[in-house]
């Protein structure tokens, strides 16, 4: 007996064998693809049951996350929230969620999308198919009261350059503040690594001075939310050195540093503030490239 | 006793399979045993892959985008055609410098074969014939070098495999739905595979007959002129033309009883390690100010230029001594001479300035910018970039059911190649003699050579300090060598079956069984190519899960803009006279060529951001998502009019200002 001979022989069929099974199997695939296409029709009969059944601070979350033709279809009113990591999203301001899936997709899991967004969620009446899409309702158990939120507050807030000469007032034209240094803090919609996001420009003046953004009469919160990053690329950049964003509640400082050269968004909390007034401020030695951008969001607890 | 009887009895009884009608390669793939029948048919074969590639291409060009690159590789064409014309009119003014410079500075990074040959296609096919659009009389050029890979990789397949397995690779070859795009592309990258495989034919061709010595140093001059990658080809070949050197100096001696061929060969091997030793020292010496030092009167220069001389001495005496030995080592001293001449004449760019411009060509791809890439969910901008890159995304497009036969073709080159010399004697009625694994299927000279070509496009570019954009598109030129293999796998593989199944069916046949495990491999590639052309960027593979797989972990869907021409039309009938329009990441150049194709109206006005547009067709790329959130900033709405939408994954979206 010759074991390599034998082998050899073995392994000449096995391999016949292999390349036909992977052939099947992929030509099992390539036929089974197009069916995972939703048509026009799908999308629409989803989108009208969203329509009739729409509330307020309801809010589309697509999975996956990269079925945006859904945005095509979906009413206006209601967000559609899907970008890479989406899944995992608290969604805090939206006390429904509407899940669109497509579960037929390649390599999507039922699982592992409950494993990243079910937790706190519970589902809210049947699931409906329409051809390969399913629309499911969920109550988001980590939806929280909003009690304040910067953005909508800027009109009202004072903002201001502050350095070792002292204070130097930004003025407010209706929709920004403008600044002496020619800096712009107003709302719009960035990118913070992936996702987007509506918050304030917030651009570091440079130096020691800090640009900051003071908000009075801000109510008692369960949780302070700061939502903080460099926009689009900017992050990347790691020859401009890193900046610190300040968040003061009533004088008591937290200061998150965004260090350069790492692409992330910054989600930082804070239980149980007390009223008052809250300053948020940034400063980076080296302003070259520090686009930063936030969202200062106050919640009250759960079920208020 | 035979050696073949005495491989049966020490193995017991194999079961017989019929061979594949095939000219039965010997080990070294070296003797043409094919009768005259069979060599017109072959011809006849080769012909028709040529004709019926190039036809293919040409049909399927119109829907085919112009990615970034290419709009830019047309207008350097176009002004290279320009400069053929001046040449005509006034040859003299044709040769100064100015002239050429006016020509020839733009777009100076990549050499000037193809787009001489693009520009020279584009003069009369479509500028003086009007044969075809301007995009197609640019392209016919590209679409006949990568129609050249199919009559190559036959050629070379059969030789190692038979017939069927030589058309079954030359036909897998566009059935990689990136591979059959990018083919349709004024581009460099499917060119270069073409060039590659061509030195590498005219290499095996070389060692066995007269002249191809000289082809194979012109082809290699071809491929300096087609892209920079050319200059990896000696560094493969030179391992093997030396053992095949070496091989044939002691058969001469053998047989003549004279050491001379071998001590020309080891006095080439001193001459070329020396050479090259000398200019790599040099090198690490001087570091970054090599390239800069490199002058027409520089000792690294002089030093290259003897040791070439040196060569072609030495070279012209081995011819006058053993034939066989002087076949193996010319090619590539052609390829050393012939390669920089003809690089230095087919470029007008390089007459007045040889050394600074070719120095500052060097320099450019040596110092290559990185641009960004999505790569499992990460963001790669920039060194170091992953070792398992190439082979993750190689097996993540290359159709799942054309990837394993090269997969195994691979792996059993190299199990084979180790255990050829390891022979131990029989033990116990158990032999694991290496001769019978052996004289089954013996791994040859040409499987090496071809597992050596397949792998040093990956191997060099897989390392984490060379950029990583493009796709799969920078190791092409390891793509039809990794074809010949799995045709092999799925010859082997279909042996084994057809031995397997015989007692059962013994009407099969193994070449009747390979033609259908051949079409069952490649439905899937076939109906994925249909499925995603034109979008011959975006596809992914089985093992990805296609498109909508590769999404979900987190890799690049798209690149080089040409995805575009999905809402064209769209745009064509829905935007309103003369709007603003942002083609998001598609340069002046290409909304040129759009328009002067006929594939976007003329009145509509072209910006560069969102803020200036009313109408935004954005490329979603993970590393854009920016623009995307600035175009719902600028309009007001978050919701698109139309879009792009391939198996699910967005790829093109269309905002209009409300």
């Amino acid at each position: 007996m010759n074991l390599w001979a034998e082998t050899a022989t073995r392994l000449k069929r096995w391999e016949g064998l292999a390349l036909v099974a992977v052939a099947v199997f992929c030509l099992g695939f390539q036929l089974k693809l197009p069916s995972a296409t939703p048509s026009d029709a799908d999308y629409q009969s989803a989108a009208a049951v969203i329509e009739q059944e729409r509330q307020p601070g309801d809010v589309v979350l697509l999975a996956p996350w990269f079925i945006e033709r859904a945005r095509l279809f979906v009413p206006e009113q209601v967000p559609v929230v899907g970008y890479f990591g989406s899944d995992g999203d608290d969604l805090r301001q939206h006390r429904r969620i509407w899940v669109l899936a497509n579960p037929a997709l390649p390599r999507f899991s039922w699982s592992a999308f409950l494993e990243a967004f079910g937790r706190g969620r519970s589902e809210d009446g049947p699931e409906r198919t329409f051809g390969p899409l399913a629309l499911k309702r969920f109550t988001n158990g980590r939806a929280r009261p909003l009690l304040f939120s910067a953005a909508q507050s800027l009109a009202s807030a004072r903002v201001y350059l502050e350095g070792p000469q002292g204070q130097q007032a930004c003025t407010f034209s209706g929709r920004s503040w403008r600044c002496p240094n020619g800096g712009e803090v107003v709302e719009e919609w960035r990118e913070l690594h992936f996702e987007p996001h509506r918050c304030l420009r917030f651009y570091p003046p440079g130096g020691p001075v800090k640009l900051v953004a003071e908000f009075s009469g801000v109510p008692a919160t369960d949780t302070l939310q700061l939502i903080t990053g460099y926009a689009w690329e900017r992050g990347y950049y790691r020859n401009e050195g890193p900046s610190d964003f300040g968040v003061e509640v009533n004088g008591e400082p937290q200061v998150t540093t965004l260090p350069a050269g790492i692409e992330k968004v910054y989600r930082v909390d804070r239980q149980h503030t007390a009223a008052g007034t809250v300053r948020a401020w940034v400063q980076a030695d080296n302003a070259r490239n520090r686009e930063i951008c936030f969202e200062l969001l106050g919640f009250g607890p759960e079920g208020t | 006793m035979s050696r073949k009887k005495r491989e049966a009895a020490e193995t017991g009884p194999l079961p017989e399979v019929p061979a594949v009608e095939q000219a039965p390669a010997p080990p070294d793939g070296s003797v043409d045993s094919r009768t005259p029948a069979e060599k017109t048919l072959d011809r006849r074969l080769g012909w028709g892959l040529f004709i019926v590639a190039t036809a293919l291409l040409l049909v399927t060009e119109k829907p085919a985008g112009f990615v970034r690159d290419e709009s830019v590789y047309f207008a350097s064409a176009e002004q290279h055609a320009r400069w053929f014309q001046l040449l005509a009119s006034a040859p003299s003014q044709a040769f100064t410098d100015a002239a050429i410079a006016q020509s020839f500075e733009f777009n100076h990074e990549h050499p000037a074969l193809m787009k001489n040959a693009y520009g020279l296609s584009f003069l009369v096919l479509h500028e003086k014939l009007g044969l075809l659009r301007p995009a197609a009389a640019f392209r016919f050029p590209a679409f006949l070098a990568a129609a050249l890979i199919l009559p190559l990789l036959f050629s070379l397949t059969r030789r190692a495999f038979g017939r069927p397995a030589g058309l079954m690779a030359a036909a897998s070859f566009l059935l990689v739905p990136r591979q059959f795009f990018e083919a349709h592309l004024s581009c460099f990258d499917v060119p270069m595979a073409t060039a590659w495989l061509l030195v590498v034919f005219c290499f095996l061709e070389a060692l066995e007959k007269p002249r191809w010595w000289l082809y194979t140093g012109l082809a290699f001059g071809a491929a300096m002129g087609t892209k920079h990658n050319a200059y990896f080809i000696p560094v493969v070949l030179f391992p093997f033309a030396f053992a095949k050197a070496l091989s044939a100096g002691s058969q001469h001696r053998q047989r003549t009883g004279s050491t001379e061929a071998l001590r020309i060969v080891q006095e080439l091997l001193v001459i070329l390690a020396a050479t090259g030793g000398l200019l790599a020292l040099t090198g690490w010496i001087l570091g970054d100010r090599f390239l800069s030092t490199f002058q027409l009167l520089s000792p690294q220069l002089g030093v290259a230029l003897l040791g070439m001389a040196a060569a072609v001495w030495r070279t012209q005496a081995l011819a006058k001594v053993d034939v066989r030995t002087f076949r193996a080592v010319a090619p590539l001293v052609a390829m050393a001479v012939l390669g920089p001449a003809l690089f230095y004449l087919h470029w007008p760019w390089l007459w007045h300035h040889p050394v600074d411009r070719f120095a500052w060509y060097l320099s450019f791809h040596l110092n290559h910018e990185h641009y960004t890439w999505f790569y499992l969910g990460e963001l790669l901008r920039q060194p170091p970039f992953p070792l398992s890159y190439v082979l993750v995304k190689t097996a993540m497009t290359v159709p799942t059911s054309l990837f394993l036969p090269m997969v195994f073709g691979v792996v059993l080159v190299i199990v084979r190649a180790v255990t050829w010399r390891r022979g131990s004697a029989p033990s116990a009625g158990i032999s694991f003699s290496t001769k019978t694994w052996a004289a089954h299927s013996p791994v040859t000279f040409l499987e090496l050579l071809v597992l050596a070509n397949a792998a040093t496009s990956i191997i060099v570019l897989s390392q984490p300090s060379v950029p990583h954009f493009g796709g799969v598109k920078h190791w092409f030129p390891s793509m039809p060598f990794l074809a010949l293999l799995a045709a092999g796998s799925v010859l082997r593989g279909v042996e084994g079956l057809v031995a397997w199944l015989q007692p059962k069916l013994p009407k099969l046949e193994v070449q009747r069984v390979f033609i259908g495990v051949s079409a069952l491999l490649f439905a899937p590639a076939l109906i994925a190519s249909v499925r995603v052309y034109p979008y011959g960027t975006s596809h992914y593979s089985e093992l990805a899960g296609g498109l909508p797989g590769a999404a979900a972990m987190g890799m690049q869907r798209q690149f080089w803009a040409n995805n575009v021409t999905g809402v064209l039309e769209w745009i064509n009938q829905n935007a309103r006279p003369g709007e603003r329009v942002y083609l998001h990441e598609c340069h002046g150049g290409q909304v040129r060529d759009y328009q002067r194709n006929g594939m976007l109206r003329q009145d509509l006005r072209f910006v560069g951001g969102p803020f200036d547009a009313d109408l935004v067709a954005y490329q979603y790329h993970q590393e854009f998502r920016e623009t995307e959130f600035q175009t719902w900033q600028a309009f007001g709405t978050t919701k698109p009019v139309t879009g792009l939408y391939v198996d699910e994954t967005p790829q093109i979206v269309v905002y209009r200002r409300r």
